[in-house]
């Protein structure tokens, strides 16, 4: 198990370089002059050159990579051109609401998922299953960001129930910060998430309900309850651990949506924001950043699996 | 089994039929598009900003801040969304088929194009998308571009898993025992058992696609704002909320058909040529 942990902890540094490394490759390859940006119009080239000067950029891609990379495994991010503080900051700052707005939009998605796709299953064929799985469908097909639209008009505009936008902090005010990250999250969650939990749940009970051991248990006449708690849901729930781990990139992409729409004042917003402002160091400060949660949430769940699973073995 | 009769299968089928239907709606929507559309979806008019839908008027979704039809913008916007959709599914198919039995084949660039694959999956793909965008520019060919590059790195695992499933059988190991060619295997032996996993894959891509376009266009990073798409009316919509709701109402109903019918069809593609799994 150590070993396990250790070798994919291992395996997670060449991915991180590659990370980097190709993010450092897309902004330095990439057309346009930093400085056009960095400086009024009416800057002089002696300006622009001192300015390059400044920032290393004078110097051969190789020589800035290996600059770049140093101060990268140091934790230095570099500094935001547009916030005027150092990305690794801005990043922490941004990183509650985008936390709690992803676990929040998690729990939602199980919550209608799991006993959506059990229900599916224990009643298939039957009406109940046609209609669950056509929400399911629905849920799959509609585009996140216009069910965001639709719900802050309906509640928001129409009942006047909740904020539009806007955010309080956790530690200022737990209540608010739901009641401002419910309809986000809401949106996260069940837009392709719950329909995909869904639809895997439905599909592995139904296959679990057929096995040998089930006949057996039913013939050794336990109560439906039993055989479908006991016997069939614990095994069926397996594959349904994958998929939420497997959510978790499309949860990322799509809270950079969500936190647009609501003005969450997330990571996903600093993203888009610095590609707005063609903030160079903070859009690649952000991207690493994602990539690294990614990275690290999908090692958790690969070791979640061994936890639960005791017949899967990584050595 | 032969192309029609396959056709049959899948089209002669309540989810089929209806999946089928829209996206056929659509395909004549986006292509005579100037003879259903009733304005010039770029033509700005200062004297009818922001009217409400109104069947019997001459707008009839409505106008936007340029006083532009939506209907026409709408119906427009078919033309970028199938467009993107095809593209994609074209150029991930064809990417990440090149690219699954290469590696599920030569054990030698294996290594070197998974690690690749590797590293790009750590970024999620919208994220990807996003960055590329940033990099290369608003424009169509570059949403393209983006979204292929996102899309490729899971669709080649898949490929290359179904390729080395079947690399196992007797049959390839037959082949090679006969002298035939490496290149000659994995054509004539390897690619037709995996071709109903590529169509569904490739499938369920132009529906992501669709979906992926409207959102970067949604976040500005997509498509240039004055062309009509229906990320972009979206995006215009958003700001406006409160005192235009419709400019936002209608192009997501448009997507949302769209991603529905291939959607069906993909799932029915499923049912017939890939009859063992249950999802």
């Amino acid at each position: 198990m150590t070993v396990f942990v250790v070798r994919r902890l291992l395996f997670l540094i060449p991915i991180m370089i590659f990370v980097g490394t190709f993010v450092f490759l897309l902004i330095h390859i990439a057309p346009g002059d930093p400085t056009s940006y960095l400086l009024s119009e009416e800057a002089t080239e002696i300006q622009r050159q001192a300015m390059r000067e400044r920032l290393g950029l004078d110097q051969p891609l190789h020589i800035q990579y290996f600059r770049w990379f140093s101060r990268l495994m140091r934790g230095d991010l570099g500094e935001s051109i547009s916030l005027r503080q150092p990305v690794s900051q801005a990043l922490f700052q941004r990183l509650e609401p985008t936390f709690i707005l992803a676990i929040l939009s998690l729990t939602i998605a199980c919550l209608i998922g799991i006993p959506g796709g059990i229900i599916a299953a224990l009643k298939h064929d039957t009406y109940i299953d046609q209609i669950l799985m056509s929400i399911a469908m629905f849920g799959l097909c509609i585009p996140n960001f216009w069910l965001a639209l639709m719900l802050a008009l309906f509640f928001g505009v129409t009942l006047g129930w909740v904020p539009l936008v806007g955010y309080t902090p956790f530690l200022e005010g737990p209540v608010q910060n739901i009641i401002y990250l419910l309809i986000p999250a809401f949106v996260l969650g069940f837009s392709g998430r719950s329909a995909a939990i869904a639809r895997l749940t439905r599909a592995n009970v139904l296959e679990t309900m057929g096995k040998d051991y089930i006949r057996t248990a039913r013939s050794k006449g336990l109560s439906e309850r039993v055989v479908i708690f006991k016997h069939a849901l614990r095994n069926a729930m397996l594959p349904t651990i994958t998929v939420i781990g497997a959510s978790l990139g499309g949860l990322l992409g799509g809270a950079v949506i969500v936190e647009n729409i609501f003005s969450i004042p997330g990571i996903g917003q600093l993203l888009v924001a610095s590609v707005h402002r063609r903030d160079y160091p903070a859009l690649q400060g952000a991207v690493i950043f994602v990539a690294a949660i990614f990275v690290f949430a999908n090692l958790a769940v690969d070791i979640a699996y061994v936890f639960i699973d005791p017949r899967i073995r990584y050595d | 089994m032969k192309t029609s009769k396959l056709l049959y299968k899948i089209f002669v089928n309540p989810r089929g039929i209806i999946g089928g239907s829209i996206l056929l709606i659509f395909v004549l929507i986006a292509i005579f598009a100037p003879f259903i559309a009733t304005h010039d979806p770029y033509e700005i008019n200062a004297w009818a900003r922001y009217l409400r839908p109104d069947l019997r008027a001459e707008n009839l979704l409505g106008t936007d801040r340029f006083g532009r039809d939506l209907f026409s913008r709408i119906i427009y916007g078919s033309r970028i969304s199938l467009i993107v959709g095809v593209s994609i599914m074209v150029t991930t198919s064809l990417a990440s088929t090149f690219l699954g039995l290469v590696a599920a084949y030569y054990s030698r660039v294996d290594n070197i194009i998974m690690r690749i694959i590797d590293g790009m999956m750590a970024f999620p793909p919208l994220v990807l998308a996003i960055v590329l965008m940033a990099m290369l520019g608003p424009r169509l060919s570059n949403v393209i571009i983006a979204l292929t590059i996102s899309y490729v790195p899971s669709f080649t695992r898949v490929v290359r898993s179904s390729a080395l499933s079947i690399k196992q059988f007797e049959f390839v190991e037959a082949a090679r025992s006969i002298g035939l060619p490496s290149w000659k295997i994995v054509l004539k032996h390897i690619l037709p058992n995996c071709w109903a996993t590529i169509i569904i894959m490739g499938t369920l891509r132009f529906g992501y696609a669709v979906l992926a376009e409207a959102a970067l266009s949604f976040l500005g990073v997509g498509i240039h704002p004055e062309v009509p798409s229906w990320g972009t009316i979206l995006s215009a919509g958003r700001d406006v909320l409160r005192v235009a709701p419709w400019v936002s109402i209608f192009p997501g109903i448009a997507i949302f058909l769209v991603v529905l019918a291939i959607n069906l069809i993909g799932e029915r593609l499923r049912d017939v040529l890939d009859p063992l799994t249950l999802t």
